[in-house]
């Protein structure tokens, strides 16, 4: 037996020798003052790098550091459009660090003035989240394509040959078999058209026995994913130019029900915003501070700082899923309310709020804006406008105008011909001229029976008891009526602000029309504490150039686009054929959007279905339908587009072979956000006027021969001069002299916006100043303006570099407030009843959609109830997405900081409903739906509502570098990193009755992501 | 609803309990800080103990021994494992080569002055607490070269003693006490001032420590102390009991108040953001709450201390390694309920786990280890002092 000494000796020589052995590394450079085996670069700060700003240690005072540039951009992240402050190495040109611009609305609260100088910004930059901080891994992704390529093989199949600039412009444009080299033998006999040979068609209609649906030019389609502001309308102008309607973005997969029902409100505004910093209580349904919503970090700011107050800021979240923002404490409260019932919700206060007398009734008898404001006012309603409520009159349905109503002086302006019964008479008179009306009124005028907009809404609120909408929702009705009372406890300073949530359902239009109505019963708009529209931005598309102006093509894109929207089903020559051959013209072959916009998620199957016409071009711009379209990346829908006969001609432009864009026949390369320009306005959250300006502070693509970066810009400037297209080359741009400005290089065209937005008209305290010689020396803008010196006048320059310089124009934050009044208002009669709407039938039912909103079930197109689609017992769970705050998109999954961070996803499954399905934390489960099924790890929390499981999304990807493909003969592996987690929207619910289409809300044309149904299974047994 | 956060919550354990060292090293604070408070903690226990006996006259027995060389070891261990967690650790030192300055109005400085002072302090009085007759012998028998060498190591203690006369030994004892409490409590103190962790930004943290420091402390000094005089001396001795066993009994529950107090706290009157942080001890860590610290920290020793069984050796072992569990529990459990949370509010942080720091980790037992053995070894074996207790049983 050992020893007790020999223990202790053979103790003391192993753990001494071998314990501080282990630390020979610590000890080691914690003598010499080294960093672990290289120097430190300096003896203070280490290795981070140097400062931006360096202190004189004589004088105190700061100096830009000379090793740094520093250039103000906007983010794309995510569409909160952050101002940054990007650092760059002037010796090798790389990023080092983004952080907020202090002169952006949008990173700080108090955010500097326009008038404030740069170095004095250095103590207090502005802030961006963490998905802002990453964007340097977006720039750098190693799978960047920075040339073109073309695909060898067949579509999909995974094999790229890098191209040059010219062979991308010639065989895309000209056309021909070029095809011929790729060995597919479906395609290399195809003889493709080409911008040029489309271009030459314009002439033709598309269907001579259709003639509303345009020229052939129309077959080239600009489908656009993530593409804002001017950039959006660069693509524009070269579709108006080349004679296509066919220019979408993705709005109908982001929240367009949400745009449509806040339009039919607020007319023509497709956003309302709460002052968050003022008001005592919001309600934010479907959205939480701290999550998605514009922008995300300012909403979270001013949101803590608004509870942080004594009397401050109380909201609730109504949401089925419990964020960061719905935290409870004595300011927050989380309702979880089943998806999709927000409107019964809503109606249940606004019933509760009507019958116990708790709206805003003088406030909303003020017909007209003018007699608003002579009451003190700052806004009016059409609650006291007279609707026609007799289906039997052909003007069911409509105001009642001075002619109906048999009155003289028809007014000139329609929101003004309308007619009201005078409060203190009651007799109907028109709104132009009365200032006190009846908001409750049922009767006749002129022998029309008539009610007023508000007793419409009234009876339709009454359609159903509290405790009927209570159990329609899962809130109960004690909860219900306590949360009406407390939105009315609260005078102008309570909001009701809507995002996804409510709208991305069958009836989302409805419901987020309902929530918007409770600011109409308060009357909260345009004061402090209440809503607002924004303040908008400067102008960029007009002034000192017009630079959407293409006077030779003027007219030349008509017709109806792939997506039949703005544009009424009864209206087309389909529709008159079916009635003339005495057939049911209803169902049409897919529905028609004649309310909504960017119907982005049915372009591709249109094109497959060529309903209402094909497709010769399909051109994805950083679109990625088959990830981001609920029901989409389905393997029937991807064969069809694999098949070149059914659209010959697939060009993508992307920064990386996306899940979608590997589909393409070529991938243009293009710059990330870092490398190309915009210029984009500012949210209305933060109640001021401000444009931002994104522009390259870096380029990483290769370039074209002529020394241009290749990008979205250079490739359609390079097609349109090719093809000899108006707009483009030597005389392009109009100026305001009408002097024509050449085409040739995308500065040629957002240079001339950058002086538009510079010289736009603004108070004395919104003006531009000069460019100061510290901006030019910090912002190394020496070289740029040298570089582009003739694109400008000369007088434009040092205003055009100074916004640029500040990474836009933004007016002072100062300005948002003037005492209990927000600076800038909106004054269009807000609308309790949506006429347009009422007027506009469903082209798949026939049935009129309703201008006033009501609850209604949510159903397919045809208007079978979901709940008949999928039997609930059989499908127990409803799979809803979120947007967390680390990866709101697609394209995110190459930033390895975010996914350190939360690397994989997982199906979030209510506590209570894995205590009952026998499902523990971190167990693998399938998620099973009509439509296929998807393994994941089963993430349990309480902050669900049972009933209900949740997916991030921005996980499970295919593409954007998560598989192997070859490119040039080499294979490029695919990292797991980019393929964990799941991705549910392949196997999300499809329409039974529209082939390839997901579920729709059809009146506001957003698709459907929070009703598909499913159930959990787990080995081999579904729970 | 009762207050979750202060409801027990049994769980089965397995699952989270990788989250014990599931921190990743680019964060502020990895494990490595968690092993360096414990350490540190337990050291300064131990020494506040000891001079509170020492105080109070009782110089005979091992705890007046003992108690010096295994503070020593905790120590110095504890220092290796906060300097492997900076990523310069050579930074430490600037402040003392390039000016005060340099450290400006960091926190670190009163550590960087004090801790090593109080490592300084506990070697001597290793020395000190020696019988010094005894310690002259061992080392006149190493001869002159070896002799010098070990008067410096020993600071020539065999020549002076500042324990024997009362006035210079209140003087250092009351150094010891001040620095006995500032070592555990100042891990909670630098946690406190990291900034926008609302978990850390509060006292009750460095509270935290201190009573778990102590009760360890007194748990170690009533077993640990009599194995490593029998390691040094061959010779058994008896478990040191009472007041020893009250004192940890009292440390407990004011640990126990103290966490249970502050999460009523929060549960109660907390910000958002506090709620937030604590929400992880009722969700994702709750299981490793109850049964880490509640159960095997608090409730079990508390059984065993307070009951008849209180007076077994085994029982008292099971009560000092439950509390010395639970003591490293409720470190991490503050560490990570701080780390976890993302300051932008996006959500909670989850790491894989790093190799690294439980690489450093397993170097740091090994420095224990070897460190307290030399000690032991340099300690006369043969003319160990009278072993025995000087508390009453």
């Amino acid at each position: 037996m050992i020893k007790r000494r020999t223990f202790l000796k053979a103790a003391a020589v192993g753990g001494v020798g071998a314990g501080f052995g282990g630390f020979y590394d610590t000890l080691y450079h914690l003598v010499p003052f080294n960093d672990r085996g290289r120097k430190a670069l300096h003896r203070v700060y280490g290795n981070a790098d140097s400062p931006e700003w360096l202190r004189d240690p004589a004088t105190g005072k700061l100096a830009p550091n000379p090793d740094w540039t520093l250039r103000h951009t906007v983010d794309l992240q995510c569409h909160s459009e952050c101002g940054l402050r990007v650092k760059i190495n002037r010796k090798t040109g790389r990023v080092q660090r983004i952080i907020g611009n202090p002169y952006h609305s949008h990173t700080l609260i108090d955010y500097a003035g326009p008038d404030t100088p740069l170095l004095a910004t250095a103590a207090f930059p502005g802030t961006v989240c963490a998905r802002g901080n990453a964007g340097i891994q977006t720039a750098y992704d190693p799978y960047r394509i920075t040339v073109p390529l073309k695909r060898k093989g067949a579509r999909g199949s995974g094999q790229w040959q890098p191209i040059s600039w010219e062979q991308l412009i010639k065989e895309v444009t000209d056309g021909g078999k070029i095809f011929a080299d790729t060995g597919d033998p479906a395609s290399q006999d195809i003889d493709v058209l080409g911008f040029k040979g489309l271009y030459a068609k314009r002439g033709e209609l598309m269907n001579p026995d259709a003639p509303e649906l345009g020229h052939r030019t129309n077959g080239y389609v600009f489908e656009g994913g993530r593409i804002v502001g001017s950039r959006k309308a660069f693509a524009l102008r070269f579709n108006q130019a080349f004679g296509s309607v066919n220019c979408f973005e993705h709005t109908n997969i982001c929240e367009v029900s949400h745009h449509v029902a806040t339009a039919q409100v607020y007319p023509g505004q497709h956003m309302t915003k709460p002052d968050v910093m003022a008001a005592e209580f919001i309600i934010y349904w479907g959205t939480q501070p701290g999550d998605a919503n514009f922008p995300m970090q300012l909403f979270a700011k001013y949101a803590a700082q608004a509870r942080a107050k004594a009397g401050g800021l109380k909201y609730v979240v109504v949401d089925p899923l419990l964020s960061r923002g719905g935290v409870m404490g004595d300011s927050a409260a989380w309702l979880p309310i089943k998806p999709g019932t927000d409107g019964a919700l809503a109606l249940a206060m606004i019933r509760w709020i009507i019958e116990n007398g708790r709206y805003n009734a003088d406030y909303l008898s003020h017909p007209t804006q003018k007699a608003a404001e002579a009451a003190g006012e700052l806004s009016h309603t059409d609650a006291a406008h007279l609707v026609v409520d007799d289906p039997a009159h052909a003007a069911h349905g409509r105001f009642l105008t001075a002619k109906l109503a048999g009155v003289a002086g028809q007014a000139k302006d329609p929101e003004l011909d309308r007619m009201v019964i005078d409060a203190d008479r009651k007799t109907p008179v028109a709104a132009a001229s009365n200032s006190r009306a009846l908001v409750e009124y049922t009767g006749t005028v002129n022998g029309i029976r008539v009610k007023s907009a508000f007793t419409r809404l009234r009876e339709a609120a009454a359609a159903h008891t509290i405790e009927q909408y209570a159990e329609i929702c899962g809130i109960g009705a004690e909860k219900i009526v306590a949360l009406a009372r407390e939105f009315t406890s609260h005078g102008r300073k309570a909001v009701c602000e809507a995002y996804r949530g409510p709208c991305k359902h069958p009836n989302g239009y409805y419901n987020t029309v309902a929530i918007l109505l409770l600011n109409l019963l308060v009357g909260n708009s345009n004061w402090t504490g209440g809503l607002t529209l924004g303040g908008g931005g400067y102008p960029a598309a007009k002034g000192r150039y017009d630079v959407m102006a293409v006077p030779a093509a003027k007219g030349a894109a008509y017709g109806v686009k792939l997506s039949r929207e703005e544009v009424r089903y009864e209206d087309s020559s389909e529709y008159k054929r079916k009635v003339a051959a005495g057939q049911n013209p209803y169902p049409a072959k897919r529905p028609w959007f004649p309310l909504s916009f960017d119907v982005f998620s049915d372009l591709v199957p249109s094109a497959v279905q060529r309903y209402p016409y094909g497709v010769d071009i399909l051109f994805w711009m950083m679109a990625t339908p088959f990830y981001s379209v609920p029901g989409q990346g389905n393997d029937e829908l991807i064969a069809a587009v694999k098949d070149p006969k059914n659209i010959p001609l697939i060009i993508a432009c992307d920064i990386v072979v996306g899940d979608t864009s590997m589909y393409a026949d070529y991938i243009v390369p293009d710059g990330t956000f870092l490398e190309y320009w915009t210029q984009i306005d500012t949210m209305p959250t933060t109640l001021t006027r401000g444009t931002g300006i994104r522009w390259p502070v870096i380029e990483l693509t290769e370039k074209a021969p002529d020394g241009r970066h290749m990008c979205l810009e250079e490739f359609l400037i390079d097609v349109a001069k090719r093809i000899g297209m108006p707009g483009y080359g030597a005389n392009a741009i109009p100026d305001a002299g009408g002097r024509m400005w050449p085409l040739h290089r995308k500065e040629d065209w957002y240079l001339k916006a950058t002086a538009n937005v510079a010289f736009a008209s603004g108070g004395p305290d919104e003006r531009v100043l000069d460019v100061t010689a510290e901006e030019m020396q910090v912002n190394d803008l020496g070289g740029f303006r040298d570089t582009f010196k003739a694109t400008l006048k000369p007088e434009e320059w040092p205003k055009a570099l100074s916004v640029l310089a500040k990474g836009g124009r933004f007016e002072p934050h100062g300005n948002a407030r003037q005492g209990d009044k927000l600076t800038h208002r909106f004054t269009k009669t807000l609308h309790f009843y949506a006429e347009e709407v009422a007027l506009t039938r469903n082209s798949m039912t026939g049935e009129p959609f309703l201008g006033t909103t009501t609850w209604v079930e949510p159903t397919t197109a045809l208007g079978t109830p979901l709940d008949k689609l999928d039997n609930p017992k059989d499908w127990p769970l409803t799979i809803l997405t979120f947007k967390g705050a680390l990866q709101t998109h697609s394209r995110l999954a190459s930033n390895y900081v975010l996914r350190q961070i939360m690397p994989v996803n997982g199906i979030q499954v209510a506590a209570a409903d894995a205590r009952r399905l026998g499902i523990r934390d971190g167990e693998q489960v399938w998620v099973v739906t009509p439509h296929g099924k998807r393994k994941a790890t089963a993430v349990v929390i309480e902050g669900l509502r049972p009933g209900v499981i949740t997916f991030n999304v921005g996980y499970g990807h295919w593409g954007y570098g998560a598989t192997n493909y070859q490119l040039g003969g080499k294979r490029i592996e695919g990292d797991r990193v980019r393929r964990a987690g799941i991705h549910l929207n392949p196997i999300m619910r499809r329409d039974p009755g529209v082939e390839q289409m997901a579920l729709m809300d059809v009146v506001g044309g957003s698709v459907v992501f929070f009703n598909t149904r499913a159930r959990l299974e787990k080995d081999g047994a579904h729970v | 609803m009762a207050n979750p956060l202060t409801t027990p919550q049994p769980v089965v354990p397995a699952a989270p309990l990788h989250e014990w060292w599931n921190i990743d090293h680019s964060r502020p604070f990895s494990l490595l800080f968690g092993n360096y408070s414990w350490l540190l903690g337990a050291a300064g226990g131990l020494t506040v103990i000891w001079a509170i006996y020492v105080l109070a006259g009782r110089r005979k027995g091992v705890e007046y021994r003992f108690a010096m060389p295994l503070a020593v070891a905790l120590i110095v261990a504890g220092f290796l494992n906060v300097l492997s967690e900076a990523e310069q650790p050579s930074r430490i030192l600037y402040g003392y080569v390039l000016g005060w300055q340099y450290w400006d109005t960091a926190i670190i400085k009163y550590g960087i002055i004090l801790l090593p002072l109080y490592l300084v302090l506990c070697w001597w009085l290793t020395f000190q607490a020696m019988d010094r007759q005894a310690l002259g012998a061992a080392i006149a028998r190493l001869g002159p070269g070896l002799g010098v060498l070990a008067d410096i190591f020993s600071l020539w203690s065999r020549r002076y003693s500042v324990l024997e006369a009362a006035g210079p030994r209140r003087w250092i004892v009351g150094v010891v006490i001040v620095l006995s409490l500032f070592a555990p409590m100042y891990s909670g103190i630098f946690l406190m001032n990291e900034h926008g962790a609302a978990i850390w930004n509060s006292p009750a943290p460095a509270l935290l420590f201190m009573g778990s420091a102590v009760a360890q402390g007194a748990l170690m000094m009533m077993v640990v102390l009599p194995a490593l005089a029998w390691l040094a001396t061959g010779r058994d001795a008896p478990s040191l009991v009472a007041p020893l066993r009250w004192t940890a009994v009292i440390s407990i529950a004011i640990e126990a108040v103290v966490w249970f107090g502050w999460m009523w706290w929060i549960g109660r009157f907390g910000s958002i953001e506090d709620l937030r942080a604590a929400d992880l001890y009722m969700g994702p860590y709750a299981s490793t709450v109850f049964w880490n610290w509640t159960v095997v920290g608090v409730v079990g020793p508390l059984l065993l201390l307070v009951t008849p069984l209180g007076r077994r050796r085994w029982a008292q072992w099971l009560a000092a390694l439950g509390v010395m569990w639970g003591s490293y529990a409720v470190r991490m459990l503050v560490l990570i309920g701080g780390e976890a949370l993302i300051r932008s509010g996006a959500g909670y942080q989850a790491f894989t786990a790093s190799a690294e720091v439980l690489r450093y980790t397993g170097f740091s037992v090994l420095v224990f280890i070897g460190m307290l053995a030399v000690l032991l070894l340099a300690l006369p074996a043969d003319r160990a002092p009278e072993l025995g207790s000087s508390s009453a049983r």
